[in-house]
């Protein structure tokens, strides 16, 4: 049976179904595989004034990492004071 | 406000940054190296940590944090002269950029108020990855040769 006897034979809903229904469910289908897996491991958004939790990371240039700073991937606390330079400079800010 | 911000602080994500923004900082870390020569390092993540408030208060000459913080953090990397941090407090809305002995001949203070405030109204935008990106920017811009 060739498709324009399908479609005389076919009702209303059942041609809605076939010619509208299906493919927008195949298109449905693709763009859920498509951006849902970024969507559900996506980092939440900074927002000023709203406390989040999250963990501490120390972040460095890939080849300063080689050069034996991979123990710097544990970001705790505190060298000595006495560690702490004289001579250190910089600024501060806050939002 | 979306419902969901309740639970904003008892959930605790893996990152604040998706690979793409991890990608973006870690490309301006690596030019910011190869341009100045310094080790330039980001640390975010709260900069007044209860568990160790005795450590920082023996010391009756240190700073308060989170400067105090910062700088020691600072002197734990490998070459803290030739290092600048950007240590950033997104809870505590605060941020502090600390040079070394050496770096801070090249970056000064005064150029590290300006990068800072500059970071400052990026976050305060609620652009983390935007603040520390134009921030090592900014340094690599302003150090002196």
């Amino acid at each position: 049976m060739s498709l324009a006897i399908m479609a005389l034979v076919m009702t209303i809903a059942e041609t809605l179904a076939v010619f509208i229904g299906i493919p927008a469910a195949v298109i449905a289908l693709v763009a859920l595989l498509v951006y849902g897996p970024s969507r559900a491991r996506r980092a939440q958004r900074y927002r000023p004034g709203v406390v989040m939790g999250f963990r501490p990371m120390w972040l460095l240039a890939p080849s300063a990492k080689q050069h034996g700073h991979a123990r710097l991937q544990r970001p705790t606390l505190p060298a000595e004071a006495s560690e702490v330079g004289k001579s250190v400079g910089g600024a501060r800010a806050s939002w | 406000m979306p419902a969901g911000n309740a639970q904003v602080g008892h959930r605790v994500p893996s990152s604040l940054f998706s690979s793409s923004q991890r990608v973006r900082i870690s490309d301006a870390l690596s030019a910011a190296d190869a341009a100045t020569g310094f080790t330039f390092s980001v640390y975010v993540g709260d900069l007044a940590d209860p568990t160790h408030k005795d450590s920082i208060s023996t010391d009756p000459t240190s700073d308060q944090p989170p400067l105090a913080v910062a700088r020691r953090l600072h002197a734990r990397l490998e070459k803290p002269a030739d290092s600048v941090l950007l240590a950033i407090a997104p809870n505590q809305r605060v941020l502090e950029i600390v040079t070394g002995e050496h770096t801070r001949t090249r970056l000064t203070d005064q150029s590290c108020g300006l990068v800072a405030l500059s970071m400052a109204s990026a976050l305060a935008g609620g652009d983390l990855t935007g603040a520390v990106v134009t921030g090592l920017h900014m340094l690599v811009d302003r150090a002196r040769w």
